[in-house]
């Protein structure tokens, strides 16, 4: 009698082979060595802790009264499934001071958020299997069903939600959120705050994801949904976008794409070789596709043929009664003013705000508080298509031109572009 | 100075150990056998006393209620076991504590469903709406008004020579049953599962650090005398008149009620104030427990401290409770005995595994360092258990058999 049956949820999302496993599935199998001699019991992964979490060794609960607990490396692991299958001359190991393991150090522990509240336990742990011996750890599991899984009453409580019309499914957090240096005393503390992790955006995430690796990026993006995982993407950088859809295969870049709005797919594809770039179009949907197409048609045509320098910004902490003083003594003549952009320290254009709504602010108030956040943007290589229709949906007279690192390098105004379109 | 600052979840828990259940147990037990239950009590304080100061140890020293171990060191499945027993439990207590109230009440001739509605809102509001302090003080400040029973004693013309004589020596113990499993009842509605889960929580509700142990211990037996303390009043009240003249009660409040002729209106009145008091206190404290146990096992927020909005599965849970415990006593063939019997066995059940675990954690020196128990506090501590486990079991077959 197998006591815990093996279920593997298979990602189709990308068409690779992961095999995404929650670690009370495979807690208590039975192990053997490939000539059937029983070992025991699955006990615990021992992983250390790198950018992706990778599974060491295994210990194994044995029957036998002077070796109760098996350290055993994963590399004489032969296959996982219903059983755990060991190769016929395994060796032992022994555990390193400070090696965590996910039994020992992660399950039914408390997970705190930043600032030390209280978020929830550690209810599983997902696990993606890469080959026989390859265990990596996702993230855990911190819904309800993780508890339910347990109890393998799972399939019975979906078959049950969705007979009332419930979807049921599990809240992973990724990896990534978790402090590493914590679980070695024995926290496990997550890297933001616990309201972030409730809804968290799109941006956030992103501006995480950049400064970690490209395979965080690849397994978190995984682990969303489609829609979710569309605007993360779109948040990063296009360095990041066009290496990220080349990871992902061919069919989920293609969800993507379509998920995103269409000038950024356009920046995308234009990163692309033309080869992957037509096989990935010929996959779209047909009013999708042809979008796509006549927007790239435009690409080349230069934005930086018409971008202009005469444009005006001003600090985030800078206060109302300033920045009038500002315009008032800036050293050239602006033939056009409209807009006042507000850069951060590091230079980058986080908020916009009109002459209006300066002149309507006391003269003492902030910038950061009466701007607009995440202007609309334009970049380099944005077809001029997409610059008009910009101008034109949100009704602007002009779009700043940012880099990829979002400092701005001059604007377009309707103005100059106008003409372009009038023949 | 520090007694004072650490002064609060000893007293309260022990006092409100002392809930419904335990006035009519007293009461009861009071009015059949009279002064001779008195040497039990001493017993009791021990014992009380003892479980009481593992838990605050426990949780002082590591930091983490008795909720969070059991959870990290057992797992999933044992934590989801216990909880749901304690929510089976407590809403049996939270029940036998609002019939307590509704009955107290009565003798006043208030309306019973409009008194049993403005105490569940008011305990809802003290607990979602207070501070751990205020809630705290007004706890204690209700704790004392446990007082009112000395009060009464003083109109019940106790033989105090007796009573005293009672409480250090054991005089004419009946050997039957039904004194047997009466001491049995009574150790099982002071020593409960809530109120092991309730101190520890209490305590790191109130974080309070490990330079402050002995302080707490100290209040935790203090806590524990002062309970057994106003018992001493309620039981020699009943022994004075109740038992004097062979009157059988069974309830807390016919006892209220059946003083009267004896020790005067007032007198009897203070004993009813006395069952609404624990009664509130009670009601209020197990779906508290309740609450904390849920926070702890699942690992989300929760304390007296932290608003609705931080915490909103606590205080969910707490309301649920509540108004369950409410709709469970208006349902129209509801029997009181039946769920107090339930209750109590279940809890019996629940009691030695806990006092197990707790043993465990203590003698953990990972968790503990020099805080483990010495050995006799081992000693003492585990035949104890057993003697819980004993009356555990003696309370199920005794209700079952119908002796209490």
């Amino acid at each position: 009698m197998q006591k815990a049956v093996l279920r593997q949820v298979v990602i189709l999302w990308n068409g690779l082979n992961n095999l995404m496993i929650f670690f009370s599935e495979i807690k208590d199998i039975k192990v053997y060595t490939e000539d059937d001699v029983y070992v025991g019991r699955l006990h615990d992964l021992v992983f250390d802790f790198q950018d992706v979490p990778r599974i060491t060794k295994l210990i194994i609960k044995s029957d036998k009264l002077h070796y109760p607990r098996l350290h055993i490396p994963i590399k004489y692991v032969q296959s996982m499934n219903h059983q755990l299958v060991l190769v016929k001359n395994y060796e032992l190991d022994n555990l390193k001071v400070n090696e965590i393991s996910i039994w020992n150090n992660i399950v039914d522990k408390q997970i705190i958020d930043i600032k030390g509240r209280k978020v929830v336990r550690v209810n599983d742990v997902v696990l993606k299997q890469n080959g026989p011996n390859n265990l990596t750890i996702l993230g855990v599991d911190t819904s309800a069903l993780g508890i339910w899984r347990w109890f393998g009453i799972n399939p019975l409580l979906k078959k049950i939600a969705t007979f009332f019309g419930i979807r049921l499914s599990s809240t992973t957090l990724p990896w990534q959120y978790i402090q590493p240096l914590e679980l070695t005393q024995g926290r496990v503390k997550l890297n933001f705050e616990q309201e972030k992790l409730e809804r968290l955006h799109p941006e956030d995430l992103a501006d995480y994801l950049e400064v970690t690796s490209m395979d965080n990026i690849v397994s978190t993006i995984n682990l969303l949904d489609l829609d979710f995982s569309s605007q993360v993407i779109a948040e990063l950088n296009l360095n990041y976008q066009i290496q990220l859809f080349k990871r992902i295969g061919l069919d989920k870049s293609v969800a993507v794409l379509s998920r995103m709005d269409p000038d950024e797919a356009v920046d995308v594809l234009l990163g692309f070789r033309s080869k992957t770039r037509t096989n990935i179009l010929q996959k779209m949907a047909d009013h999708k596709r042809r979008e796509l197409e006549e927007l790239l048609s435009f690409a080349g045509s230069d934005v930086g043929e018409y971008i202009n320098s005469e444009y005006c910004t001003v600090d985030v902490d800078m206060l109302a009664n300033k920045v009038i003083e500002t315009i008032r003594t800036y050293p050239r003549k602006l033939s056009y003013l409209d807009y006042v952009y507000v850069i951060n320290k590091q230079g980058q254009m986080i908020g916009v705000f009109n002459l209006h709504e300066l002149l309507m602010q006391p003269l003492t108030t902030p910038v950061r508080k009466f701007m607009v956040e995440d202007p609309i943007n334009i970049h380099l290589n944005t077809p001029l298509k997409s610059v008009q229709r910009k101008l034109i949906k949100y009704k602007l007279s002009a779009l700043p031109v940012v880099d990829e690192y979002k400092k701005i390098i001059g604007i377009v105004t309707m103005d100059d572009i106008a003409p372009k379109f009038m023949h | 100075m520090v007694f004072l600052a650490v002064m609060g979840p000893g007293l309260i828990s022990a006092i409100a150990d002392n809930d419904a259940g335990g006035v009519a147990t007293y009461s009861i037990l009071g009015a059949k056998y009279g002064y001779t239950i008195l040497f039990f009590l001493l017993i009791i304080t021990v014992l009380l006393a003892i479980t009481q100061e593992m838990g605050a140890r426990l949780t002082i020293v590591t930091g983490q209620g008795l909720g969070d171990l059991i959870r990290e060191e057992y797992g999933i499945k044992i934590s989801l076991l216990i909880f749901s027993l304690l929510v089976i439990t407590n809403t049996g207590t939270t029940v036998a504590n609002l019939a307590g109230l509704v009955a107290g009440y009565e003798i006043f001739g208030f309306p019973k469903l409009l008194t049993l509605f403005v105490t569940v809102v008011f305990i809802g509001l003290f607990i979602s709406k207070g501070n751990y302090k205020i809630n705290q003080r007004i706890l204690l400040f209700a704790g004392f008004l446990y007082a009112v029973y000395i009060i009464s004693a003083y109109f019940a013309r106790v033989d105090w020579d007796l009573a005293f004589a009672s409480l250090v020596t054991p005089r004419d113990v009946p050997l039957e049953t039904g004194f047997i499993f009466g001491v049995m009842a009574l150790l099982g509605t002071t020593v409960t599962p809530w109120g092991q889960f309730f101190i520890s929580s209490f305590i790191r509700d109130k974080r309070i650090t490990v330079d402050r142990l002995k302080y707490e211990k100290l209040e935790v037996f203090f806590g524990a005398f002062v309970t057994n303390f106003f018992s001493f009043f309620m039981i020699v009240v009943c022994a004075a008149t109740l038992f004097i003249h062979n009157i059988e009660i069974n309830s807390a409040a016919d006892a209220a009620l059946a003083i009267a002729p004896f020790a005067g209106a007032f007198a009897s009145h203070l004993f009813a104030i006395g069952l609404i008091i624990a009664s509130i206190m009670g009601a209020a404290i197990v779906p508290l427990t309740t609450a904390y146990v849920y926070a702890e096992f699942f690992g989300v927020e929760g304390g007296l401290d932290k608003s609705f909005t931080e915490s909103k599965q606590f205080h969910l849970v707490f309301f649920s409770q509540l108004i369950l415990a409410s709709l469970f006593l208006l349902l129209p063939n509801f029997s009181l005995f039946r769920i107090v019997l339930y209750t109590q066995a279940l809890n019996g059940a629940l009691l030695p595994v806990l006092i197990y675990y707790l043993i465990r954690f203590c003698n953990d020196t990972e968790r503990m360092g020099n805080h483990v128990n010495g050995k006799y506090y081992n000693y003492l501590s585990a035949s104890f258990a057993v003697v819980i486990l004993f009356a555990s079991v003696f309370v199920i077959i005794g209700g079952l058999l119908g002796k209490i």
